[in-house]
Parts: C-alpha cells; sequence; structure tokens
C-alpha cells in the first residue's frame, strides 16, 4: 500500500509498474472449474450432465437458446454442476470437469478466419473480448486501440507480451483485419515497449505510466482525442479497445486452428514479488498460490485483478477466468479498512477523479438510495478507477456506492422495461 | 465448507492513502501550538486556563450528545477537541470560566450535532459558538474592557478598536514588528501573526488545508482595505495593520479553511476566500463591530453550496438543450 507523501499539497500519482518479468508455466491442474453465465427466464432444460466427456477446445452450452457458451481448457470428464453467483448478483452454472491429463483437441474450431467464427468460439479466449461488438451494423467501429498496459497496478501481463510476443500480435492484427474489416489500428504502449510495439504494424502511441491513464477510456482521450459520452461504451463512438493478449489469442487461434487455453497473469504475493505465469483457464487459485508458497492468513486477501479495480474474493477454490489479470494477495495491515463515517467535504476525490465528477456529492446521494440524483451528478462518467476512496480522509467505500448506484439504475431501468 | 482461513472480502480500491479524519484533526491542532504558545506566554496562567476548559468542554458536549442520540461515539476524531480549542483561541484570557462552557457547548451542540454530526454542519461550528457568546455578552467579549486592569508590557488597547474610535492617527502607537510577533491586546491564539503564519504553511505544505482559501482571504483583505485606504487615509488604516490585528490569520489559517464549510473546488475556493476578505474589510470599516472576520465567514459559509456548483464539467457529460 503506498501512503501519502508526508508533503501532501501535490496530487499523489500512482505509477504503473513497467518492469519485466518472464512467463513462468504452470503444469495443468487436475481440475478445471468454469463459470457459465445464466440468462434471467431461459427455460431450465439443460444440455450438461454429470459424467459427460469433454475435450480440450471444446466449445461447451448448456442452454440450448442461450448464446453463452464455455471452452474446455482440458480433457476430460464433467464432476459436478452447481450453481454459483457472483458479487454483483449474477447467476452462473459451474462447471467442474476432472482432467485426464492428456490434451485431445477438439476439432469443431476449423481456424477459419470469419467474424462468424470469432464470435463462435473465441468469446471465452484469454482475455475475454467480446467480438459480438463488431457485428452491430448501427455501431461503426473504425478504429481498434489495442492496449499494451495493464489495466491496474502491479500487472506486467499485457506489457510482457508485447516485449516478448509482438509477432503473435502482428498476427492477430492482420486476422483482426479481415474479419472485422477495420484498417485503422493503434497499439498502445508506454515508452519503454514502443520498440517492440512497432514491429506489429499498428500505430505506436504511448500512454504515461500513471494511473489511471491505462484505462480503455483514458487511453481514447489522450490518444484520440475523443470522448466517451456518460453511460456509453467505446463502441458508440467508433472504437474498439482490445488487450494485447486478446488480440495475441486471436493471432493464435486462426494461425495454428486450436482456441487458445493459456491464459497469462501477475502473482502479486503479500510482500509486492511480482511473479507472471502462464496457467489454464480454470485452474483453481489455491493451486497456483501454493506452486509459490504464497499462502493467506486469516483475513487476508485474495484480489482477482489489481489493488484499485480488482474484486477480492472469498476462496481460494476460485478459479482463473478468462479476463483474470492478476491474483493480488494482500496482508489485512496492507489493505483499505473503510468506514460508515460521513463525507466531510475535504475535497480530496473531487480533485483527483480523473473525469472531474463531485464524488462527495454523488456518493451522499449513493448512500442514501437517491440514485437517480447521483445519476445527475454525473454518476454515468465515472470509470472506476477507485483514487476516490484511495484518497478519502473519511475512509468511505466511494466506489463501492458508485458501483451500487449504476447497478441499482440499471435494475430499476430493467423493471421499467418489464412493465411498459 | 472447509478448514480453510477465512478471507477478507470487500470492494475495490484495497489500496488506502492512510489519511484518516483524526490524523488530520491532530495536524491542524499541532499547528496552532507556535500562535498558542506565544498567546500563554503572554497573557499567562488565565490563558492557559480558557484552553483546556474550552477543549474539555467540547469533548464533553460531543459525548453527551453521542450518549442521547444513541449515536457512534465520535470524540476519538478530535473534530470536537479542534472546535474547542479554536474557540479557546478567539477568546480574551480573561473571560469568565461559564462563558468557555456556554461557548464550547453552543459550539458543539447547535453548531454542528443538531445537523447531524460531523460533515453535515452547513456553518463552521467554532464559529457558532464564538459568535453567540460574543454577540450575547458584549462587555466579557470586549478586549479593552477585558484587559483593563493588566499590563503587559505593551499599548494595551485593542488595536481595531483604537482604529474604529481614533481613525488612522491611532495605528502610529503600534509597531508593526510587535503586532506580527504576537504584543497586542486580542484572543488568546490570534495575537501572535508569525505562529499562525508557520502553523498555515505547515498545514498547506502537508494537504491539510487549501492554499487557495488561505491565500484569496488575505488578498481579499489587502485590495478591499487598500481601497478603503485610498479614499480615505485619515479614517482608514493601511492593507497591513489590517493583516495583522484582530482574528485575520486565525481566520485565514484555521477558521475559514474547515473541510466541511469550505468549497471544495478551485474557482469556488478563490470566491470563498475573497469573499471572506472583502466582508471582513467591509465589516471592519463601515460596520458596527471592530473585527469582522467571525461574521465575514460565517456569511461566507452560508453560500458555500451555491459556490461549490461553480465547477468543470465532467468528462463526458452530456448537456442537454446546449
Amino acid at each position: 500500500m503506498i501512503k501519502k507523501p508526508f508533503f501532501g499539497l501535490k496530487k499523489p500519482e500512482l505509477k504503473y509498474c513497467l518492469e519485466s518479468f518472464p512467463f513462468e508455466d504452470i503444469p495443468a491442474s487436475r481440475e478445471a472449474i468454469l463459470f457459465l453465465k445464466k440468462l434471467n427466464g431461459k427455460s431450465e432444460e439443460k444440455l450438461l450432465k454429470v459424467g459427460d466427456n469433454v475435450k480440450t477446445g471444446q466449445k461447451i452450452k448448456a442452454f440450448p437458446d442461450s448464446p453463452e457458451y464455455v471452452i474446455s481448457p482440458v480433457t476430460g470428464k464433467i464432476s459436478s454442476i452447481f450453481p454459483y453467483t457472483d458479487a454483483l448478483g449474477q447467476a452462473y452454472e459451474g462447471i467442474k470437469i476432472e482432467s485426464d491429463r492428456n490434451d485431445d483437441w477438439d476439432d469443431q474450431f476449423t481456424g477459419e478466419a470469419t467474424l462468424e467464427t470469432a464470435i463462435d468460439f473465441l468469446e471465452f479466449a484469454p482475455g475475454k473480448f467480446s467480438f459480438r461488438k463488431f457485428s452491430d451494423v448501427t455501431k461503426k467501429v473504425d478504429t481498434i486501440i489495442i492496449n499494451g498496459m495493464d489495466v491496474d497496478l502491479g500487472i506486467t501481463v499485457n506489457q510482457e507480451i508485447v516485449r516478448t510476443n509482438s509477432s503473435r500480435i502482428k498476427e492477430g492484427i492482420d486476422f483482426l483485419k479481415k474479419i472485422t474489416g477495420v484498417s485503422n489500428f493503434i497499439i498502445a504502449v508506454p515508452e519503454n515497449l514502443s520498440k517492440e510495439a512497432n514491429r506489429t504494424g499498428a500505430t505506436v502511441k504511448t500512454v504515461s505510466a500513471t494511473f489511471p491513464d491505462a484505462l480503455p477510456e483514458m487511453i481514447i482521450k489522450n490518444t484520440l482525442g475523443k470522448v466517451v459520452p456518460a453511460g456509453q461504451k467505446p463502441e458508440d463512438i467508433g472504437v474498439a479497445v482490445i488487450s494485447a493478449e486478446s488480440t495475441a489469442a486471436v493471432g493464435e487461434a486462426f494461425a495454428t486452428g486450436k482456441v487458445p487455453v493459456i491464459k497469462a497473469l501477475s502473482v502479486v504475493g503479500k510482500n509486492g514479488k511480482v511473479i507472471n505465469v502462464k496457467a489454464r483457464i480454470g485452474t483453481p487459485i489455491g493451486d497456483i498460490l501454493s506452486k509459490y508458497n504464497v499462502a493467506p492468513e486469516e483475513n487476508d486477501r485474495i484480489i482477482l485483478g489489481g489493488p484499485m479495480m480488482g474484486t477480492a474474493t472469498y476462496s481460494k477454490d476460485l478459479p482463473i477466468e478468462p479476463n483474470t489479470e492478476a491474483i493480488t494477495v494482500q496482508s489485512e495491515s496492507d489493505s483499505a479498512q473503510v468506514s460508515d463515517y460521513p463525507c466531510i467535504s475535504c475535497g480530496e476525490c473531487v480533485r483527483i477523479c480523473p473525469v472531474r465528477i463531485p464524488v462527495n456529492f454523488l456518493c451522499r446521494f449513493a448512500e442514501f438510495g437517491f440514485y437517480e440524483d447521483a445519476e445527475r451528478y454525473d454518476l454515468n462518467s465515472c470509470i472506476e478507477c477507485g483514487l476516490c476512496a484511495y484518497v478519502c480522509t473519511a475512509r468511505r467505500p466511494l466506489l463501492q456506492y458508485i458501483k451500487l448506484a449504476k447497478h441499482e439504475l440499471e435494475l430499476i431501468k430493467l423493471s421499467e422495461a418489464v412493465n411498459e | 465448507m472447509n478448514n480453510d482461513k477465512k478471507l477478507a472480502v470487500s470492494s475495490a480500491p484495497h489500496w488506502h492513502d492512510g489519511s484518516r479524519i483524526s490524523v488530520r484533526n491532530i495536524n491542524i491542532a499541532v499547528a496552532a501550538l507556535p500562535a498558542l504558545f506565544v498567546g500563554i506566554s503572554i497573557f499567562g496562567m488565565p490563558a492557559l486556563r480558557v484552553i483546556t476548559l474550552s477543549i474539555g468542554c467540547a469533548m464533553i458536549a460531543e459525548l453527551v450528545i453521542n450518549i442521547i442520540a444513541r449515536k457512534k461515539i465520535s470524540i476519538d476524531d478530535g473534530s470536537a477537541a479542534l472546535s474547542g480549542l479554536l474557540i479557546g483561541m478567539l477568546l480574551p484570557a480573561s473571560v469568565p470560566w461559564w462563558l468557555v462552557v456556554i461557548g464550547a457547548f453552543v459550539a458543539i451542540i447547535i453548531g454542528k450535532q443538531v445537523f447531524g454530526g460531523i460533515g453535515a454542519n452547513p456553518l463552521n461550528p467554532t464559529l457558532i459558538g464564538f459568535a453567540i457568546i460574543m454577540i450575547s455578552w458584549k462587555g466579557h467579549m470586549d478586549f479593552d474592557e477585558a484587559f483593563l486592569n493588566y499590563d503587559l508590557g505593551f499599548y494595551m488597547a485593542y488595536p481595531l478598536a483604537a482604529l474604529k474610535h481614533f481613525g488612522t492617527a491611532a495605528t502610529a502607537k503600534y509597531n508593526l514588528m510587535d503586532l506580527f510577533i504576537g504584543k497586542q491586546s486580542g484572543g488568546i491564539g490570534a495575537v501572535c501573526g508569525l505562529g499562525l503564519l508557520i502553523g498555515g504553511i505547515y498545514l498547506i505544505v502537508r494537504g491539510f488545508i487549501r492554499w487557495e482559501i488561505s491565500i484569496s482571504f488575505l488578498v481579499g483583505i489587502f485590495i478591499t482595505a487598500f481601497l478603503f485606504n485610498i479614499a480615505n487615509p485619515e479614517k482608514y488604516a493601511f492593507p497591513l495593520f489590517h493583516l495583522l490585528t484582530g482574528n485575520v490569520m486565525l481566520g485565514a489559517f484555521f477558521l475559514a479553511t474547515d473541510d466541511t464549510t469550505s468549497p471544495v473546488n478551485f474557482i469556488p475556493m478563490l470566491i470563498f476566500g475573497l469573499g471572506c476578505g472583502i466582508i471582513t474589510v467591509l465589516i471592519r470599516c463601515l460596520g458596527l463591530y471592530y473585527d469582522g472576520v467571525v461574521f465575514a465567514i460565517l456569511l461566507m459559509n452560508l453560500i458555500n453550496p451555491l459556490v461549490d456548483k461553480i465547477r468543470p464539467k465532467a468528462i463526458g457529460k452530456v448537456v442537454e438543450n446546449a
């Protein structure tokens, strides 16, 4: 945890980690756990049952009328199916696969480079990039930004991929050009990687090493000069942001004809030591931590993601998901402890907010359930970087209030849509 | 489920920069110490009596309200103690004990707790407490009456009263350097401009108060006093005299900068500070009271929510009908 500097007149600056940490391979685990999103109101009819055999790279669907699917990272047998609910209340079907330690590749994926194939097979690839946004004819994407930076602090996954695997990224860009028809590619990297980024053939733009400049919205603003309007997504202004890892995964999939199942991630220990690893999707967190002798104590936190934007999880048995960028282990003394103190309007959050939200007012409304008022105070401009809660003198859980307000408003809108 | 260690679950972010309200308040109290030491060394033990009584009463008032309202005990955040300290610093050393008690209780209960406690008060609690006893017991709060029987080795007339009654001619009796180091009649913690300046710079450098408010407060006083002085040099004193007398330094660094009652955006902070400065001099030159700092800050506290609406547009904000 980085403390406030003694001379506190200047805003605190959080710097990204720019060092190089080579990838280490984690052997496949005995089991893999996958979470398949359940859509509300869909039939309960299941296409899966315990005991089914699956092959590596096989597409697994649970419900006939849902487009959601997962890709099996191992070959083996489904040993259990269980319900799972994430922190925001989204229901999932948990699928546990017992691996038989041999890789028998499934041959459904043909490697034919079309957008349909990408939507059909690569949505569960490392990075979990959704290709569906390219098929929306009303929103024409004309620029693709490849994020060679890691969004959160302490993570070096995408940087390491740009450093060591620029040829795969180049292949990925070529395939993306082919399947999307977009010709304008920009790669955003920190200064020290511009040489490697040049080899990918995309236009190189450098981003500063200060958090939160690697967030998609900030990259779009700093490199293109465009602003994503509040409440909209980058696609709405014709920009798609894809991580370097996802780009490399696209390249690998179409070049080798196999859906990539290996996820790169940073493991950040309690002492701040970073290890970059490559593990199969679905590997339980505990298996990776025990390999590096990182043992969380009582009341420690295991954070999926980085310290500013990650989610603290409750069990070591949960798996690596395709969008898990890092596992950060934090001891209790290093973790932020929130309080329910009222806001004292010191203004630290307002001054540090990268999108200039009046956080002090917004969070008062959000705290007491005035979500529509919160929306008037620029709730939807929030890019969820977490800096406001990082500097809060009263230690209020500001980002949590913001996320709560966004979530509740979404529910209100959903129920209004149903009632109409 | 199993014998695993229990993990803590929380929402992002998982880091914090380590700041907290109690640290903030303790630092502000520490920054007030240089001026306070000078005040106590000038006025002696009666001054220490006022300060300790006022801090104690403020904390007791907070505790009593906490218990009556069945709220979490909040005296450990230091804000009640700080309010008590600042009231003590505004008072003359000779003030009777019951006035200190009333001031501290009024400050905490009417100034802060009736609105819902810390963060909810629209007006600076310290100033509410002080203003109410100042208006209600004029005799005790008049520095010339208070120090009638004192002789501390310097000219004992309250500078602002002298200015009001005798015009600029009265200022000749004061040495500016003496005023700056605290050799003047006034509130216990308000007399030593040098000590307050040191404390204020410490707070600004540490980031506990905003330079925008303090500097614009002083600039507002300087400009307004300068204009009055040009218009009528016989009647209105020169700006430096205004800056070094009364509660100006205390107000600029410790009272106007109170978190809850001051704006948070850049331009509103400048407006707020300038407004405090201008109203202070207006009250001093045209008003009934000798010193206008307290009322100026209270008045500007009232428009704080309004000026704080002047803020930069959030990035990505869609303005309708524009």
